[in-house]
């Protein structure tokens, strides 16, 4: 205190600002590793979003034209595609966070439990390796094994005397197998998060565990899953933060016999905004996406603190 | 102290040098004749298939230096849009049908038609394919990248005589084809797995192009009908048109699976035998239904067949080439490159076989396609202009085959020109959404939730919230 008084004093530099200095060219190797990662989050992430002005702006092929204010999110309010888009985003999106958690939780729970570390690679493999199958192949994939001619479900149908099914062409069944293609495709890939949480957990709290008399059953219960909790927590909210995030999956499966339950807000932007190049109205349907996801995390976040006392972000 | 002080110029210095040099090197480009022109395509060929050799021809051939910019094709149109939104414009752009409108009204495109009346070149041009690209404002924005073309209907001629049937000239003829196609073992395999017509979902204004023989006189897009422009989904035509897809999709004549079939699933099914009947594009594809076919069975023979008595075929407004307001000499543009691609010489063998050595050669004093090195079992068809739809009558170096000639002559001789709408402010934000209404309706109607009138009814109801008499109005303006 009396160091920076005299240092004021005498006119030398503001000490903070000196301190600030000093540390920073103490570590300035770490901030040197730092600025690549800190240039590519400016120029890639934060830049793009002066972006979001247009959503409030005639944007077209002819360029950016007047101000027109909240006219894009009127014309999207009062659009029944965009309203029923949203209806079905919301659905999907839910539908999907608790199916593939649930399934997600209780893969990465009984990949723990195996013993054979051989065949517990085998299957962390083989449940991993759908997420590395690009979409359009997945859809072709699907198309051919749920079709009604040849496919492997209908042919499977046919021999138990089951009437066959238009799995992708029918609107009570199309939800439910989007959903079971989603989940195949992407709940091994989450189960990494949780993999490696539960190789963190202390072994010892299972030895006295055991020592106490508790069975697989009570551990799982007692000490794994209250170790979970948190990533639990970190995960949904990552998804809550995607959940508007639908295209490419519904845009392979979907056609037009079920639009009603599978136009997504994303694929709705798709047809009426981008491929018209109206880009001020795709940008205020993708800002007010962003807003609702935003509204969810922190919800989300909030409900975390008063749950666990602490908050994630 | 002074060194780093003189760097630290130097270094600021040299970007300011290398962009006065550049500026330089395009004011004397301007000055001297055309130096460079910029360009976003298409189709044209991909660098595996010798992009760069091409450029270097057309180089060597024009003096101008071309740098090409091509998109994967699927996403060309959201790839181009974007390009443009940022302002980034090339002097030379490829634009695909649907999307002309949107660009010829941006203002980023440059009228043509003074050039277009200047060049001897496209006097060989039929005037009405040149008509079709004029804007009510009076002006031409973009020259056909070539003849619209469009489909015609492939059959299996192999089953029409295993079961003893003639090519079919009326409906009734047609639909008892399918009918035959579907349940009377037409591959006489003894196994009940054919089915009479398979067909992809066209999710665009493409939908017209095809479908022809059950659609007739009816037209899923807006039609100019009398000199009005009209909704054809409204129109009486459409009502029995929905009537006959209903029932062949009822009886199973018509794939039960084609609104989640892609293109090539479609044609993969006529391949393989499990249809018989598609409709698709007439020329080179002619060739490859009856060699795809034959490769799974050697006695497959497909060919293409006139339009029943009821029906017609579409000649498609085509792709356009436009310059755009970027390019500091446009005249030299469109002299370099559209009088070029159309001068019956040295530049139109070039931009339709490409390089001699390269993409075609001579075998025993004949010109011949060489592979693509991008897939050897697959000669080149072209290198930019399809040899099957010149625009000018010039004779290409390497002859059409018997196939894809039929193809086109049963074509040419049996479609009408399909022409652009033109709406305003209100087509251009309603058409996506008028579209999307339309497929919808049109699958309830042909599963049959609806009937056909009610289809329409429901389309009238739901498409004026859609501001749909606006639009009209727009296109008769």
């Amino acid at each position: 205190m009396q160091r920076k008084a005299a240092m004021a004093r005498s006119g030398s530099l503001n000490p903070d600002k000196y301190r600030l200095w000093n540390r920073v060219y103490k570590y300035r190797m770490f901030y040197l590793l730092m600025l690549p990662g800190f240039v590519y989050l400016v120029l890639f992430r934060y830049l793009p979003m002066l972006g979001l002005r247009y959503a409030f702006f005639d944007y077209d092929l002819r360029g950016v034209g007047d101000f027109i204010g909240f006219e894009h999110f009127k014309d999207a309010f009062t659009s029944e595609g965009f309203i029923r888009a949203f209806r079905n985003t919301l659905i999907l999106s839910s539908a999907n966070i608790v199916i593939q958690m649930t399934l997600t939780i209780t893969i990465s729970l009984l990949l723990n439990e195996l013993k054979n570390q051989v065949f517990k690679k085998f299957v962390q493999t083989v449940v991993y390796l759908p997420h590395f199958l690009s979409w359009v192949v997945v859809g072709a994939l699907f198309t051919l094994i749920l079709s009604r001619q040849g496919g492997l479900v209908n042919m499977f149908l046919e021999s138990t005397g089951q009437e066959l099914k238009y799995f992708l062409g029918d609107v009570k069944l199309w939800r439910g197998t989007y959903l079971f293609i989603l989940s195949w495709r992407e709940v091994g890939w989450g189960t990494v998060i949780f993999l490696a949480s539960l190789s963190g957990i202390d072994p010892q709290l299972y030895e006295a565990a055991l020592m106490d008399g508790a069975n697989r059953w009570k551990q799982m219960i007692h000490i794994t899953i209250p170790h979970l909790v948190p990533v639990i927590v970190i995960v949904l909210i990552m998804n809550l933060a995607k959940i508007f995030n639908l295209f490419e999956s519904v845009f392979v499966l979907y056609n037009p016999l079920v639009y009603k339950v599978s136009d997504v807000i994303q694929t709705y932007v798709y047809r009426s905004g981008i491929a018209e190049f109206r880009f001020g109205y795709a940008t205020a349907v993708g800002l007010f996406r962003s807003v609702i996801a935003f509204v969810l995390v922190m919800t989300a976040n909030r409900a975390a603190k008063l749950i666990r006392g602490e908050s994630v972000l | 102290m002074k060194s780093k002080l003189s760097l630290v110029l130097v270094l600021l210095m040299l970007p300011m040098a290398l962009f006065a040099a550049g500026q330089q090197e395009a004011e004397s480009g301007s000055e001297a004749g055309l130096k460079k022109i910029s360009a976003v395509f298409d189709r044209i060929l991909t660098e595996e298939n010798g992009q760069k050799e091409w450029a270097a021809a057309f180089e060597e051939l024009t003096g101008t230096k071309i740098d090409i910019v091509k998109p994967v094709h699927n996403q060309y149109s959201q790839i181009l849009g974007a390009t443009f939104a940022t302002g980034d414009l090339p002097d030379l752009v490829e634009i695909q049908t649907n999307d002309y409108l949107s660009y010829a009204k941006s203002g980023n495109l440059v009228p043509l038609e003074d050039y277009i009346d200047k060049s001897t070149e496209l006097k060989a041009v039929n005037r009405d394919l040149l008509e079709a690209y004029r804007l009510k404002d009076g002006h031409i924005y973009g020259v056909p990248t070539y003849n619209g073309g469009g489909c015609v209907t492939y059959i299996r001629k192999d089953w029409l005589d295993n079961l003893g049937l003639d090519v079919p000239t009326t409906w009734d003829e047609y639909y008892n084809v399918l009918r035959a196609f579907t349940e009377d073992d037409p591959d006489g395999n003894g196994v009940n797995d054919t089915m009479g017509l398979t067909l992809p979902f066209q999710t665009g204004f493409e939908f017209d192009y095809y479908n022809r023989f059950i659609m007739q006189d009816a037209m899923f897009g807006f039609q100019e009908k009398n000199g009005v422009w009209v909704d054809g989904f409204l129109e009486p035509a459409m009502k029995t048109a929905l009537a006959r897809f209903n029932k062949l999709y009822e009886e199973g004549y018509l794939d039960n699976e084609f609104f989640t079939n892609k293109t090539s699933t479609a044609r993969s099914k006529i391949y393989e035998g499990q249809a018989g009947v598609m409709e698709y594009w007439s020329g080179t594809w002619a060739v490859r239904f009856n060699d795809s076919a034959k490769n799974s069975n050697p006695g497959a023979e497909v060919i293409s067949i006139e339009p029943i008595a009821e029906a017609f075929y579409i000649n498609r407004v085509g792709p356009a080439f436009s310059i755009t307001k970027a390019a500091k000499n446009p005249e030299a543009v469109f002299d370099t490159f559209i009088n070029t691609m159309l001068d019956e010489g040295e530049g139109q063998t070039l931009f339709t076989h490409g390089i001699e050595g390269k993409h075609y050669t001579m075998d025993g004093g004949k010109y011949v396609m060489m592979p693509e090195p991008a897939n050897p079992d697959r000669p080149f068809d072209k290198a930019y202009s399809d040899p099957t739809l010149i625009m000018n009558g010039w004779e290409p170096l390497v002859p059409l085959t018997d196939l894809i000639v039929r193809s086109r002559t049963i074509h040419k001789a049996n479609a009408i020109q399909l022409s652009l709408p033109q709406g305003g402010e209100t087509y251009i934000k309603r058409v996506g959404e008028l579209l999307t209404l339309k497929q919808e309706i049109f699958s309830q109607a042909v599963t049959g939730a609806l009937t056909p009138a009610q289809a329409q009814a429901e389309y009238k109801n739901k498409a004026a919230a859609l501001e749909l008499d606006k639009v009209l109005a727009e296109l008769n303006m």
